[in-house]
């Protein structure tokens, strides 16, 4: 009884462990971004996003001359 | 505090910022990280060409007015913090942390804007008591006999 309950929390615990680093890892590999704004809001924009198109030539140009 | 000086300290305490530049909000370059002065000038001018078009969609999403961004791509992150007079920008390696990152820029930002000692200590000096004038023909003693 006591082995399964140890069972049952051990994979419960390695879902939330896997679950947690693929998103991060699948975060580092996204490209995003995020605007903060006077009043404290934020707004992150996704990588096909309008707006991003025009602002990631220049985050690259930063990226490129800082290396 | 001095641009420059204001870097140095930004440097020590965040280890994560790899490249940091601050730029007067004319596009003129103030002080850097980097030895490299034409790397240095690409990147304030990146980072004026940045802030102008993250300005520009903020517009044309009708938001408040900006007061820094972060772009986080697999190469590593481009955050920029500014103020009434210049910008603080920075570059890190992936998946920084965001909110020590900001908040390490937005001091660096105020150490600069805080008044100079010198300028506060900028008041005549107060006259100094003039030592008792040796009455004449005294002398001052030698300690030589």
């Amino acid at each position: 009884m006591a082995r399964g309950k140890l069972a049952a929390i051990s994979v419960a615990t390695a879902s939330v462990l896997g679950t947690v680093l693929v998103r991060r890892r699948r975060r580092m590999h996204q490209t995003r971004v995020d605007l903060y704004f006077g009043d404290g809001s934020m707004l992150s924009l996704p990588d096909d996003a309008p707006e991003t198109a025009a602002i990631l030539p220049a985050a690259h140009a930063i990226l490129a001359a800082a290396t | 505090m001095d641009p420059a000086e204001a870097l140095t300290d930004l440097k020590q305490i965040s280890t994560q910022v790899e490249r940091a530049v601050v730029v007067r909000n004319d596009g003129s370059l103030e002080a850097s990280t980097l030895r490299d002065a034409a790397a240095a000038e690409r990147i304030a001018r990146g980072a004026t060409d940045l802030w102008d078009a993250a300005e520009a969609a903020r517009a044309s999403l009708g938001r408040p007015a900006l007061s820094q961004l972060e772009v986080a791509t697999p190469g590593g992150s481009v955050f920029a913090v500014r103020d009434d007079a210049r910008m603080v920008c920075a570059v890190t390696a992936g998946d920084p942390t965001v909110g020590l990152i900001f908040y390490d820029l937005k001091t660096c930002l105020r150490n600069i804007a805080e008044e100079p000692a010198e300028a506060v200590a900028d008041v005549p000096p107060e006259p100094v008591a003039a030592e008792p004038a040796t009455p004449a023909g005294e002398e001052e003693p030698d300690g030589q006999g």
